[in-house]
Formats: structure tokens, sequence, C-alpha cells
């Protein structure tokens, strides 16, 4: 059977491409929030503050883009799945950006703080999260429903992760290794990091979604 | 869900060239059903087996076999004219006799031996009115058919069709000569009319297959590829065929 490329499917390669650009820019400010976290980097925690407009800029143009697509072209089946799957992964994406950059406000917070003890086990933490992301962005890359699938199932891993977590800093500041100050913002860096894993299962489920036609949401394990 | 139509092992051969190769598919009663798929890829071939036109196409021949409510519509004891005010059909082109709108519409009933004009005109109302035209020509009904505009002549000729009382419409590409606010108003025609009636639609447009039908079938190169409820093939179709066709890789 002949294939040819259509506009429609230029359009999709050309939403696809930008997509995976604010994948990227997600990707960098979550890396250099983890650098900024460990290495007490305000420069770096600065940048990723200030590079959260441009990862807002690129949701606004992806919106855009899609619903332009829509319009124009009306797609159906796959192309159908791929653009509202883009259109669900923009608002992770856009929401993965602002937890990085509310997480390097938190670091600018914590610059002049004790390197607490707890602070190893936050980064093993905030690791993970970040790991999570980068798997859900290689599932989106290379189109893998398999891990797409796998990681949309670690939800829970977050939740349990952030409740062990939340357990050693009470811990802490009962047994005063944290002071009361560093311990708020210790735990709204741990919290914004299950969102980023949480929202990293759901650009999974949105992957998964748009490549196999079934809906994980809500959907029992 | 009732079964109207049932197709068995149908092909259809044009001399020594086989055009339609085993399709077997059911009908649902009082619902529509596109045909989808390329040019020559048999689907108005296999509209026309409903209401037995290839018949009057030499050296055609029909194998397999069709039911109408359980009948065989390709039995020699199946009169073809009956089956055919059973079976209307719509074509692609607005086909009006060079007659009043009124008689195009009576036209049916003459023939069927209907003499009571005052019967006649209360038919002809109802199947105007079921088409969706009544309003636009009421004060002209004596008026030529050829004056009407593309889409008012097509659902004048749906009119024709509805007033035999046909039990299944057979519509092929119905609208693809029309501008866009005709065609809306021939599909709206179509939604009001699958509560009492069980259509076919052949088209090549696929946002209307998506729009007017709640079963599709995608034919390519003679063969039925997939069947299914019209949202399941224009989300997530079984057949990579299908989604090629429909998502515009080819075709």
């Amino acid at each position: 059977m002949v294939t040819q490329e259509t506009i429609l499917q230029q359009h999709i390669v050309s939403l696809r491409t930008r997509l995976l650009l604010m994948c990227a820019a997600v990707s960098v400010a979550v890396e250099d929030m983890i650098h900024a976290f460990e290495t007490r980097d305000v420069g770096r925690a600065a940048a990723v503050i200030d590079g959260d407009n441009d990862i807002d800029a690129l949701e606004n143009e992806i919106d855009d883009k899609a619903l332009k697509l829509m319009a124009c072209t009306q797609p159906v089946a796959g192309d159908l799945r791929f653009v509202v799957s883009a259109l669900r992964m923009v608002l992770d994406l856009e929401r993965i950006g602002d937890e990085a950059s509310s997480m390097a406000e938190g670091c600018i917070l914590l610059q002049d703080m004790p390197p607490y003890v707890i602070m190893d086990e936050v980064l093993v933490f905030l690791h993970q999260s970040r790991n999570a992301y980068e798997q859900a962005v290689a599932a989106f890359r290379s189109n893998d429903i398999a891990a797409a699938l796998a990681l949309a199932r670690t939800e829970d891993d977050a939740t349990q992760g952030e409740v062990r977590l939340l357990h050693r800093c009470m811990q802490a500041v009962l047994a005063h290794e944290v002071d009361e100050q560093a311990f708020m913002h210790i735990v709204l860096i741990i919290r914004a990091a299950t969102r980023i894993w949480r929202r990293s299962a759901n650009i999974a489920e949105h992957v998964y979604f748009s490549l196999h036609g079934d809906s994980l949401k809500h959907c029992p394990k | 869900m009732e079964t109207k139509l049932t197709a068995r092992a149908v092909s259809v051969f044009y001399g020594s060239s086989q055009a339609l190769f085993d399709v077997s598919m059911d009908f649902p009663a009082y619902g529509v059903t596109a045909l989808i798929g390329p040019s020559g890829c048999g689907k108005s071939t296999f509209l026309r087996c409903f209401n037995r036109m290839n018949d009057l196409i030499p050296a055609c021949r029909v194998a397999g076999d069709i039911t109408l409510d359980g009948q065989s519509i390709l039995a020699e004891a199946m009169d073809a004219v009956s089956l055919r005010r059973r079976v209307g059909m719509v074509f692609q082109k607005p086909n009006p006799f060079p007659k009043s709108i009124f008689d195009n519409v009576a036209y049916g009933l003459r023939v069927n031996g209907m003499r009571d004009e005052e019967e006649i005109a209360a038919v002809v109302e109802v199947a105007l009115k079921r088409a969706a035209i009544f309003e636009e020509v009421k004060d002209r009904l004596h008026s030529s058919a050829l004056g009407l505009s593309g889409g008012q002549q097509q659902r004048l000729c749906i009119a024709r069709a509805l007033a035999v009382a046909p039990e299944v419409l057979l519509m092929d590409e119905p609208a693809s000569a029309l501008d866009p606010i005709a065609t809306q108003k021939i599909e709206e025609t179509i939604h009001e009319l699958k509560d009492s009636l069980t259509i076919l639609i052949v088209t090549h447009n696929m946002q209307q297959a998506a729009r007017v039908s709640d079963q599709t079938a995608f034919f390519y190169m003679g063969k039925l590829i997939e069947h299914g409820a019209t949202d399941k093939i224009f989300t997530r179709p079984d057949q990579k065929q299908t989604e090629d066709y429909i998502t515009g890789r080819f075709g």
C-alpha cells in the first residue's frame, strides 16, 4: 500500500517536535533545580525561576498549534488521540515547570541554613522524581507502550515515598536536627517533588492513551 | 439490536472480474451505516446489491446471500420492483424528473396505483416534511423541480424515495455535489429519518461518516476490512489499513 505524508501529518510532526522541545525545557528546569538544591547554587535556582516563562510560552504555543490542527484538519483515530494527548501533556509539563520553579524558590530560602542530614534523603527523593519524569519523556520520545504503562503505575510509589520522607522530617524536627523554618521549606520541596512524579505518571498515561487507545485514567491498577 | 439486513459471503463479479469478495455483515434496524473506502473499493457495488440495482448492469453477477427481514432478496421469488419499494435509493447527483415538485413526489404513489388525489396530496406533504424541504417549497409545489437549488433537488429526491414508505434507504454519496449548507441539511435529514428507517450511506467524506452514522464499514480492494461502531472506528480502529485510510495516509 502506498502511503504519503499529508499536510495533517506534517502538522502532527511539527506538534510533536514542539512538545519534545517543551519536554527538554522542563527537563533542564528539573535538573537545574536538583543541582541548585544539592550545591546550594542560588544563581542556578534563579535561572530555573526565570526559565519558567519560556516553558509557559511553549505551553501557549502548543495549545494554539493543537487547536488550529483540530480545527483545520479534523484528525481521527491515532492522530486524534495524539492531539488530545498533546493537549493533556502540555498541562502536566507546564505544572512540572511550575513545581521546579517553586522548589527553586525553596532552594534560595534554604541557602543560609546548615547542611542538615535529612537533606541527603530529600535529594534521593528528588532524583527519583526526576527519574520518573525522564522515563515519561523517554516513553513519549520512543513511543514505548510498555514503559508508559509501567511508569503510570508508580503513582502510589510517589505517595509512599513522600509519606516516608515526611515522617523522617518530623522525627528530625522532634530531635532538633532541623529547625522549624527549614522544615517548612523542606516539606514544600518534598511535596513538589511528589507532584512532579505524579504528573510524570500522568504523562505516561497520556502516552499510553495516544499509542494504545485505552485510557488509564482512574483505572484500578 | 434488531437486524434489518444481512449480507452473507456476498461476492460481485463484472464478467470475469471480481469486484467484491465474500462480504458478510449485519445492518441494525433504525440506524445509519456508513460504507467508506477509496474509489473502486466496492462500496457502491455493495450498496447496489441491496435493491438489486446490479441486475441492471449487463454481465454483473452476485453470489452469496442478502436478506431483508430474514427473506432472501437475491432469490428468484423476490420481485425486484416490490423490493425497490421497500428499499429506496438516493443517488450522488440529484435526479428530479422534469415535472413539478408535487408530481415528482407523487410519481411513485401513482405508479403504485394510488388514485385518490387527496390521499396523494397528504402523503406528498408528509414526505416533503420528512425530507425537511416542505417549508421551502410549500408555496410552489406546482413549479418545476428543475428550478430548485442542488441541495433542494437532493432533498426532493429523498422525499420522492420516502413517499412510497420504504423500510431501507440507500444513499450513494448524497451530498458530494452539494455546498456545506446544503450538505448540513441533508445530514440533519438523515439524522431525523434514522429513527424510522434503516439507512446505508456511501460517502467519501470521513467527517460526514463520523457525523451521521452509527456503524461504519471500511472496504478496501473489494474486501470488508473492518466494521463496527462509528465512534470506535474513528477513535481506535482495530485494523492498520482502516487507520491509514481514515487518517488520510492513503486513498
